[in-house]
């Protein structure tokens, strides 16, 4: 591999830009957000309650 | 006690009308909404047929609600509720204000700011605003949440699956972007919640009434809850994208004020033990508070920043904005469901606090001798 293969094969790598994978980013995003609000609905539900 | 039960009556009529009449707008509304989502090409013919139902439904949904529970607040003679009534009033005048500068850009056409083809998200938060409030303000908001939490849970059980496994990838972010279809709702509606929450200061200022005072309460806490996450989902976004978890940007540093603002004026009324004073105290905290919203919305405009300036339909691809869509409305539902219910526990509470406890029966005199 020569060294102009190796200079254009990194150009495209980082010049793209796109970012791969990330599934545990977007599950803790959603995790977070359904685990809070479930537990605040819980919270004044039983409140509402008493 | 005739009197009392006529006076119901006459608000469950106003709301029931209010209701269906908003039903009606919103069916106007999603017909175009709808229609233009899968067949973009042939969106113009699409979107020109039913000008007039934007129009209709937009206005309907504009001045329904506060045109309804003015006309029967004021059959009721209810002079708090009058001012109340104006102060909706007003408010609705200046959102269609903006609307028309907004629009002013894109064509100087009157039409377009009642059609509003280009922003018919506005269009349908301005709906749902004035439902809600003319469905708060008609004293019936803290039993609403039986039909809108379990609207909103299909709503955002429908929006994230879409969002999650159905929509396709965002160009540059990949997968990463699908945690934009929790994160925009979140912030869309936590600016909402805090407008509803500016609305009820004023209420609870003019009026005086516990009753605005508990369901202001009730919209901040869940105010600050959907910013508190709102901030951590774009944490979680951050970090893959800018390679930081957080950054004092003028977006993240705005949203962390109002945030900050916000605790701070549930802080404040924490520590009040005066039921006069706090409400006082909150009214104005909030109203104070508020000025970070604008702030936030549009930081991205005034200062150079990395996070994303502000979208709309035109800039974002057909097949993200449907899921988003569904989305914010589930999440604009559930702030609604969670609201109601809050503020149903919290101006009991109010009134129980308020109410002299009964003194104990004077006993007899003891005869004597």
């Amino acid at each position: 591999m020569n060294t102009e293969t190796v200079k254009s094969e990194t150009a495209v790598d980082v010049g793209s830009g796109q970012i791969s994978g990330g599934w545990e980013f977007i599950w803790s995003a959603y995790g977070i957000t359904w685990i809070a609000l479930i537990v605040y609905i819980i919270f004044i539900w039983t409140r509402g309650k008493q | 006690m005739e009197q009392v039960e006529s006076t119901q009556t006459q608000i469950k009529k106003g709301y029931g009308i209010g209701f269906w009449l908003s039903v009606i707008s919103v069916v106007f509304f999603l017909i175009p909404w709808v229609a233009r989502y899968p067949l973009s090409n042939l969106k113009a013919d699409i979107i020109r047929m039913p000008l007039y139902s934007y129009s209709m439904g937009w206005m309907t949904a504009l001045l329904g609600g506060s045109i309804l529970c003015v006309l029967f607040r004021v059959q009721r003679k209810d002079k708090d509720a009058q001012k109340v009534s104006l102060i909706l009033s007003a408010l609705c005048a200046v959102l269609a204000g903006m609307m028309m500068v907004e629009a002013k850009r894109d064509g100087p056409a009157l039409l377009n700011v009642l059609n509003s083809p280009d922003q018919p998200s506005l269009g349908l938060y301005f709906f749902c605003f004035a439902h809600y409030m003319a469905g708060f303000i008609g004293t019936r908001m803290e039993r609403s949440w039986r039909y809108t939490l379990p609207l909103a849970i299909v709503l955002i059980t429908a929006g994230h699956g879409i969002g999650l496994f159905l929509a396709p990838e965002e160009g540059m972010m990949r997968d990463v972007g699908r945690i934009l279809y929790v994160h925009v709702p979140t912030a869309w509606v936590a600016m909402l919640t805090y407008l509803v929450a500016f609305v009820f200061a004023i209420c609870s200022m003019w009026t005086g009434k516990f009753i605005y005072d508990g369901r202001l309460h009730a919209t901040i806490e869940v105010g600050v809850i959907l910013n508190i996450l709102l901030t951590i989902q774009g944490s979680i976004w951050a970090k893959p994208t800018w390679g930081v978890w957080w950054s004092w940007d003028p977006r993240l540093t705005t949203t962390a004020i109002m945030v900050i603002s916000f605790v701070g004026v549930l802080l404040l009324r924490a520590s009040i033990r005066d039921a006069g004073k706090r409400m006082t105290a909150t009214g104005i905290g909030a109203i104070l508070a508020f000025v970070s919203v604008p702030i936030v919305y549009l930081s991205v405009k005034w200062w150079n920043s990395l996070h994303q300036d502000l979208s709309n339909p035109d800039t974002v691809s057909s097949t993200m904005v449907f899921p988003l869509r569904i989305a914010a409305f589930g999440m604009l539902f559930l702030m609604m469901a969670m609201i109601a219910r809050r503020a149903h526990t919290l101006v009991a509470q109010l009134i129980e606090e308020s109410t002299p406890p009964e003194l104990p029966k004077q006993k007899k005199e003891l005869e004597i001798e």
